[in-house]
C-alpha cells in the first residue's frame, strides 16, 4: 500500500485538451452541492470516503447519493456546440475495449459550460469497479475520461484516479505489563510497516465485559464488514452507545468502540492509564492505514494493573530526606504551589536561606508563622493582589541571584567592553 | 604497545617543526562540548543501608553532557579564565513492583548542572614552543536542578505522607577537573589557518578530563546528592 493516496481529483489540476479544445478544470466535492452546504473534498478526504463506500454497490443515481461525490467540472475554450462524454475505467480510450467495460457517467453539451460550473455526480463503486460494482480489496486505479466523440474515442481531458482498498497485516508480538492504573502495551512493527499502516490503534475492554474505557473519538477506521452491510461510520460511536459484546477476544473482529490508545505508525508501544489497579483487562492491536483500513485483530492480551513505586517515592520509601515542601504565603498568593514563581521562591529558599545559619534561622520563624498568614491571604482578595505587587520584585531578585553563574559573565564582559570603548573615544 | 607509545611520542615532538605560527586573531574566548560516563551518588546518603538509586536505574554509568564557554582575561604563563557551563544527565528506568521487580511503569531522574567555574590552562609550551599538549585544571561552585517524573510523565510526588511534595529541585556544590588537551591544529596546520580566516577561530582541540563534583548544599542534610565523578571527553575551540 504504498500506493499512494488516491485523488489526485482533489487537487486543482488541468490538462490541455486535443487540438480544438480548450481547458477543462475540475475540483471535488462530497455530499450536497455547493449552494446546499456541500464542501470541498481535500485528496485524502476522497481517498477515504472511496474506501469506506468501496463495497456499496448502489445502482447508478442521479440523486444526492450520500456515498458518492462530486466532479465540480469547469471548461474554458471555443464552444461550439459540441456534446462531451464523461467515462470512468480502464483503457477505455482505447475503441478495442468495449464501453461497457468502463461506466457512463453524465454527458453535457459544451456550450452549457458557460457561465457556469457543472457538478458531474461519481458513485464511488463505479469509481473503483468500472463496469461490475464489484467489492475488491486492492491497490489499483481507474481513470477519468472526457470524450468528445464516443466513436473514435477522442479525449478531451483525462485523470487517472488511484485509490487503495488493501487492509495491513495484523500486529505481531503483542505484549502487556501492568503499571500503576495502566498497561504498558507494545507489539512488533516489522510486520506492518511495509503496508503503509499510518497508525495504531490499541483496543482495552475489562476482560469478558464491554469496555467502559473507550475513547470513542479515536475509533477513526473504516471497518469493511460494516462497509459492505451498509453500517457506515467514520465517526466516533456514541457516547452510552454499548459496544458489541465478545468483540474483543482472539478471533474476534476490531470494533472501533474499544479504542483505548492510538499511536503513530513510529511508535511501537503506548501505555494507557486511567485504569483499576487489580482489574483484569483484554488488550489488543490493530493497524490502520492512510486511508482508514484497517486490519484484523491482533491476538488479545489479558493484563492487570499493579501498584508501582516510582524513583521518588523508592527513594523516600527507603529513608532519603530530600523534601518537596512549598512557601506557604506564595502558594496562597498565586493560587498554585507549582506557580513559576513560587518554585523561583522555594528554590531560592533551599539555595540561599538554607545554606547559612541566618537563613535557617529565617526559615524555621517562617515556617513557624507562615501558614497562618497564607490563610489570612487566602480568604482576602485584596491582600493577594497588594502581596502579588509585593513579591513580584523579590521574585525577579531571587530569579537573577539564581541564575548568577548565567549571566554575570556577559555583563561583565559587556560592561568591561563599553569601558574599553569610551576609553579609545577618549584616546581618539 | 610500547611501539605504539613510541610513535605517539614521536609525533609530539616532530609535529610541532612541522608546525606553523598562524595565529592573526588574539585569543579570549573558549567553547567546548564534553560528555562522560557518570552516576550521581545519591545512594550515599544512605550509607550503604539503602541504594534507591541503583535498584530503580542499576549499577551502570550513564552519559552526562556539558557545555562550557570560558572567557580568558589573563594570558601569560598560560591563561587564566572564567566560564559558565551547562550540562544535561538523564537516567530513565521502571517503577518497581511490591516485590522489588520490575514494572511496565517507567520513572526517570533528570539533572542539569550549571557552573561557575576559574579555568587555568597551561599553554606555554603551546604558545612559546608549539608543543601540542596542554594540561589544564578547573575548579568553581555548581547549581544543580533536578527533578524526578512518574510513569505519567509527570514530575514525580515524594509520596502521600509528604502531602504531595513535587520531586524536584535544586542543590548547590563545588567541583574540580583536571584535564590535558590535544591541540589539533598541529596535524593540519593549512586548514587550521584557514579556519580562523574564515571564522575566527585560533584553536582546536580534543581533550580528556577527569572531573569530581560535590554537591550536597555544602554538607546541609535533607539533600539530594547529585555529585559524582567521569571522566570526559570533548572538543574544544579557542576564538
Amino acid at each position: 500500500m504504498k500506493r499512494t493516496l488516491l485523488l489526485i481529483l482533489s487537487l486543482v489540476f488541468c490538462a490541455v485538451p486535443s487540438v480544438g479544445w480548450g481547458t477543462f478544470t475540475i475540483k471535488a466535492r462530497y455530499g450536497t452541492l455547493p449552494s446546499a452546504g456541500g464542501t470541498a473534498l481535500t485528496e485524502l478526504l476522497i481517498a477515504r470516503h472511496t474506501n469506506l463506500a468501496r463495497c456499496l454497490c448502489d445502482e447508478w443515481s442521479e440523486q444526492n447519493d450520500p456515498y458518492s461525490y462530486y466532479f465540480e467540472m469547469q471548461y474554458q475554450g471555443a464552444y461550439d456546440g459540441s456534446e462531451v462524454y464523461f467515462y470512468i475505467g480502464n483503457d477505455c480510450a482505447n475503441v478495442a475495449v468495449a464501453l461497457s467495460e468502463c461506466s457512463e457517467i453524465g454527458a453535457l453539451n459544451v456550450n452549457s459550460f458557460q457561465d457556469q460550473t457543472h457538478y458531474i455526480p461519481v458513485p464511488v463503486n463505479h469509481l473503483v469497479d468500472p463496469g461490475e460494482g464489484i467489492c475488491k480489496a486492492q491497490a489499483s486505479s481507474s481513470t477519468f475520461y472526457v470524450f468528445s466523440n464516443l466513436e473514435g474515442r477522442t479525449v478531451a481531458f483525462d485523470e487517472g484516479v488511484s485509490y487503495d482498498t488493501k487492509a495491513p497485516a495484523a500486529p505481531q508480538d503483542v505484549r502487556v505489563v501492568g503499571g500503576e492504573g495502566s498497561l504498558s502495551v507494545s507489539w512488533s512493527v516489522d510486520t506492518v510497516t511495509e503496508d503503509g499502516v499510518e497508525y495504531f490503534n490499541v483496543l482495552c475492554a475489562e476482560a469478558g465485559a464491554p469496555s467502559a474505557i473507550a475513547s470513542a473519538d479515536k475509533a477513526d477506521w473504516v471497518d469493511s464488514e460494516d462497509v459492505c452491510g451498509k453500517v457506515l461510520t467514520l465517526g466516533a460511536t456514541e457516547e452510552g452507545e454499548s459496544c458489541p459484546d465478545g468483540a474483543l477476544v482472539s478471533g474476534g473482529r476490531a470494533h472501533p468502540c474499544y479504542v483505548c490508545a492510538s499511536v503513530a505508525s513510529t511508535a511501537s508501544s503506548v501505555r494507557i492509564t486511567g485504569l483499576e489497579n487489580g482489574t483484569a483487562y483484554s488488550v489488543a492491536v490493530v493497524a490502520v492505514d492512510e486511508y482508514r483500513n484497517a486490519s484484523p485483530l491482533s491476538e488479545v492480551v489479558d493484563a492487570t494493573p499493579v501498584p508501582t513505586t516510582d524513583f521518588a517515592e523508592h527513594y523516600r520509601l527507603s529513608g532519603g530526606a530530600a523534601d518537596g515542601d512549598y512557601c506557604f504565603i506564595a502558594t496562597a498568593v498565586y493560587g498554585d504551589r507549582d506557580h513559576p514563581f513560587v518554585q523561583v521562591l522555594r528554590t531560592f529558599r533551599d539555595v540561599a536561606l538554607l545554606t547559612n545559619p541566618p537563613g535557617r534561622a529565617f526559615v524555621r520563624w517562617y515556617y513557624r508563622n507562615g501558614p497562618a498568614w497564607a490563610s489570612w491571604v487566602e480568604d482576602s482578595p485584596l491582600a493577594t493582589s497588594a502581596l502579588k505587587v509585593i513579591l513580584f520584585p523579590i521574585v525577579l531578585f531571587a530569579a537573577l541571584l539564581l541564575t548568577l553563574p548565567l549571566w554575570a559573565p556577559f555583563v561583565w564582559w559587556e560592561l568591561r567592553r563599553r569601558r574599553l570603548a569610551r576609553r579609545e573615544v577618549t584616546h581618539a | 604497545m610500547r611501539s605504539l607509545a613510541l610513535a605517539f611520542c614521536l609525533m609530539i615532538v616532530a609535529l610541532p617543526a612541522a608546525a606553523q605560527e598562524h595565529e592573526l586573531s588574539p585569543i579570549r574566548w573558549m567553547w567546548d562540548l564534553r560528555g562522560g560516563l557518570f552516576i550521581p551518588d545519591i545512594d550515599s546518603e544512605f550509607g550503604g543501608s539503602a541504594t534507591p538509586y541503583a535498584d530503580v536505574f542499576g549499577n551502570d554509568e550513564k552519559m552526562s553532557w556539558r557545555t562550557e564557554l570560558s572567557w580568558q582575561f589573563y594570558r601569560g604563563i598560560g591563561s587564566l579564565g572564567v566560564g559558565t557551563d551547562l550540562g544535561l544527565f538523564y537516567r530513565s528506568g521502571k517503577a518497581l513492583l511490591e516485590d522489588g521487580t520490575k514494572s511496565g511503569d517507567g520513572t526517570s531522574f533528570v539533572l542539569i548542572p550549571m557552573g561557575l567555574k576559574l579555568v587555568y590552562r597551561f599553554d606555554w609550551l603551546q604558545t612559546t614552543y608549539h608543543f601540542p599538549l596542554t594540561p589544564y585544571g578547573k575548579a568553581g561552585l555548581v547549581y544543580n536542578l533536578w527533578w524526578i517524573t512518574d510513569g505519567d510523565g509527570d514530575v514525580a510526588t515524594w509520596g502521600s505522607g509528604d502531602g504531595g511534595g513535587k520531586a524536584r529541585g535544586g542543590t548547590y556544590g563545588w567541583e574540580v577537573a583536571l584535564g590535558l588537551s590535544l591541540l589539533l591544529d598541529f596535524f593540519d596546520s593549512d586548514s587550521a589557518a584557514n579556519l580562523e580566516r574564515e571564522s575566527g577561530i585560533n584553536n582546536s582541540y580534543i581533550f580528556v578530563e577527569w572531573m569530581y563534583n560535590k554537591s550536597d548544599n555544602f554538607g546541609e542534610d535533607g539533600t539530594l546528592r547529585v555529585g559524582g565523578a567521569a571522566w570526559m571527553f570533548g572538543l574544544g575551540v579557542e576564538f
